[in-house]
């Protein structure tokens, strides 16, 4: 699972694209 | 003995110990149906045993292992290029202090989080590594019928995935999948 949090009203870090990719990157290194 | 690798299927209670998840707990703290269906690990709190009062504490993670999986430079390109900090966990023994029947066929539970240097705002990987593919897929199936409504992906991630968007609670979007060895 990859994930992001920050406080409500924060912009997160990643946005949903962005987590979807890093989530297929780590599925091709497992 | 064929191993499973599953990657997600996790409390979202975990994003309380990750210190870098959120600045303070309250903005963090999942929903009681966020927890349904994963191992659940506390955080760093005192027990009271008697007469001694012990603190189960966070395992820090030699190098290696998860941190090959996601490295700063990766997220750092979908950060805006903002410093990161990482931290790494090992959540298995925390998770068996709570009860050891949740790790069961668990081989590795280890998280791996990218976090802002005022720790307001996070990524987190994290990944367990199952035994066997039954208990891979039972726990995935458990946490598709009992947690927070998964969307599909356009293109599904290993053998079954899903996303949420959240945005509230804390909680930013989350990817989950697992996947067999291959």
């Amino acid at each position: 699972m990859v994930h992001t949090a920050q406080p409500d009203g924060v912009e997160p870090l990643v946005d949903l694209a962005g987590v979807e990719f890093l989530a297929r990157l780590v599925a091709e290194r497992l | 003995m064929k191993r499973m690798i599953l990657a997600g299927v996790l409390a979202i209670s975990l994003l309380t110990l990750l210190p870098a998840c959120g600045g303070e707990s309250s903005n963090n703290s999942p929903s009681a149906e966020d927890n349904a269906s994963a191992p659940t690990a506390i955080p760093p709190t005192a027990q009271n045993t008697g007469s001694e009062t012990t603190a189960i504490e966070p395992v820090l993670l030699p190098a290696g292992g998860t941190s090959t999986l996601l490295t700063v430079d990766d997220v750092s390109v979908f950060a805006g290029g903002v410093g990161l900090s990482t931290h790494q966990l090992a959540l298995k023994s925390m998770a068996a202090s709570v009860d050891p029947v949740q790790v069961e066929h668990i081989v590795s539970f280890d998280s791996l989080s990218f976090d802002t240097e005022d720790e307001s705002r996070g990524l987190t990987l994290t990944a367990i590594r199952l035994y066997f593919e039954t208990a891979a897929s039972d726990r995935m199936e458990l946490m598709v019928e009992e947690g927070p409504p998964l969307e599909h992906l356009a293109e599904d991630i290993g053998d079954v995935s899903g996303c949420i968007e959240s945005n509230a609670a804390g909680i930013g979007s989350i990817v989950i999948f697992k996947r067999g060895e291959r």
